[in-house]
């Protein structure tokens, strides 16, 4: 029995307990326009999930990642990723590192054609750490389409309360950003 | 903490409820299991409640060694089996630290792994885009237990239908055995 419908004055303290989140709580959703989700990271929990969905952008490109404290962001080094991408015409798979080369994580593609996802597990926000993440994502460009796994950290030690995104050409168009905290003792 | 336990006579507000228990991020919607089955049909399961999917499948064998485990969408009017269905997967096979992996280029499918009959394998499924007249992509990892290795793969549906369901099943037809759930991410 996962769902009950209630009646008023019906609702008592076990049913409550019993009905309420134990799992993955909704904590926040932005429409990819919207740049940034601020103070999604909090102390309640220490791994979140972030699910990129149906994203379309304007030209070829990577949308990215950047966590930060507040409004301010850390836009500068620190940011190491790597991963591979595997083409679904051939199954050929390429590798690649950005060692410390980029000032952001890049997530998933952005493109006119196919609409593009990610789930992304993120640890570390929050706490006076560094951040890490490992995600499965789509690289669908209008010039090809392959598999992307990959993962990085934010070599940066400090507590990141929020993220914000952008994309490397072009602008983003469409699409949802959501993020769920994984619940713990 | 989202867990909050409340005592008998305590007064709940509707702030209260909504914090500890609308807010799950993650709901369940479906399991269906079969032993030694043919497949298993969700026909329904994908509402406009949600553009977001976990499918969970676990304790998966098939009856035919070597057989493959298989994922097709369904619309409101039967299976959708057109020759969109894009997807590469790669691994480490467990015994010898080789590579494998595999692709399919516009099949009418989505392999997601195989099995045999002596060992379980199974699948955890990410399914983004459904119910918004947008193409489906899906990422998964699983465990292979015909070749010993492990599977991360992700692939997409190049058509935009109004998909509402799908089917697991296995290339030979044969029966499999297998629990499955579906989950749905919140949204706003």
């Amino acid at each position: 029995m996962a769902t009950k419908t209630f009646t008023q004055a019906q609702l008592n303290a076990s049913d409550l307990n019993l009905f309420a989140s134990k799992g993955d709580s909704f904590i926040a959703s932005a429409s990819v326009t919207a740049g940034q989700i601020i103070g999604c990271f909090t102390s309640t929990y220490l791994n979140y999930k972030i699910i990129v969905s149906n994203y379309f952008a304007t030209a070829d490109s990577y949308l990215w990642f950047q966590t930060g404290s507040g409004g301010i962001i850390w836009s500068g080094g620190g940011y190491y990723q790597g991963g591979a991408y595997q083409a679904y015409s051939t199954g050929t798979i390429t590798t690649y590192s950005n060692n410390n080369a980029l000032p952001y994580w890049q997530i998933c593609a952005g493109c006119t054609a196919f609409p593009n996802s990610a789930v992304v597990n993120i640890s570390g926000v929050n706490a006076n750490e560094f951040d890490n993440y490992t995600a499965q994502s789509t690289l669908h460009l209008n010039s090809g389409i392959y598999a992307w796994s990959h993962m990085g950290q934010l070599a940066v030690t400090g507590s990141s309360t929020s993220f914000r995104w952008g994309t490397t050409a072009g602008a983003v168009s469409s699409g949802t950003i959501s993020v769920y905290g994984v619940m713990q003792a | 903490m989202p867990i909050r336990n409340y005592v008998t006579g305590e007064r709940f507000t509707p702030t209260n409820f909504n914090t500890y228990s609308i807010n799950n991020g993650l709901k369940w919607l479906d399991t269906k299991s079969t032993s030694f089955g043919a497949n298993i049909l969700t026909s329904t399961v994908f509402t406009t409640e949600f553009d977001s999917y976990r499918i969970l499948i676990d304790t998966w064998r098939s009856s035919t060694t070597n057989d493959g485990l298989l994922l097709r969408m369904r619309t409101a009017s039967g299976q959708y089996s057109g020759s969109t269905y894009y997807y590469s997967w790669n691994g480490v096979i467990w015994t010898s630290g080789s590579a494998i992996g595999n692709n399919g280029n516009g099949l009418n499918y989505v392999e997601i792994t195989a099995g045999v009959n002596t060992r379980q394998g199974s699948a955890t499924i990410e399914l983004n885009n459904v119910r918004t007249s947008s193409r489906p992509t899906l990422h998964w990892q699983a465990i292979d237990a015909r070749n010993n290795n492990n599977r991360i793969g992700s692939g997409f549906v190049n058509n935009t239908a109004d998909y509402t369901g799908f089917d697991v099943f296995t290339y030979s037809g044969s029966t499999m055995t297998c629990n499955m759930s579906v989950y749905g991410y919140r949204k706003p």
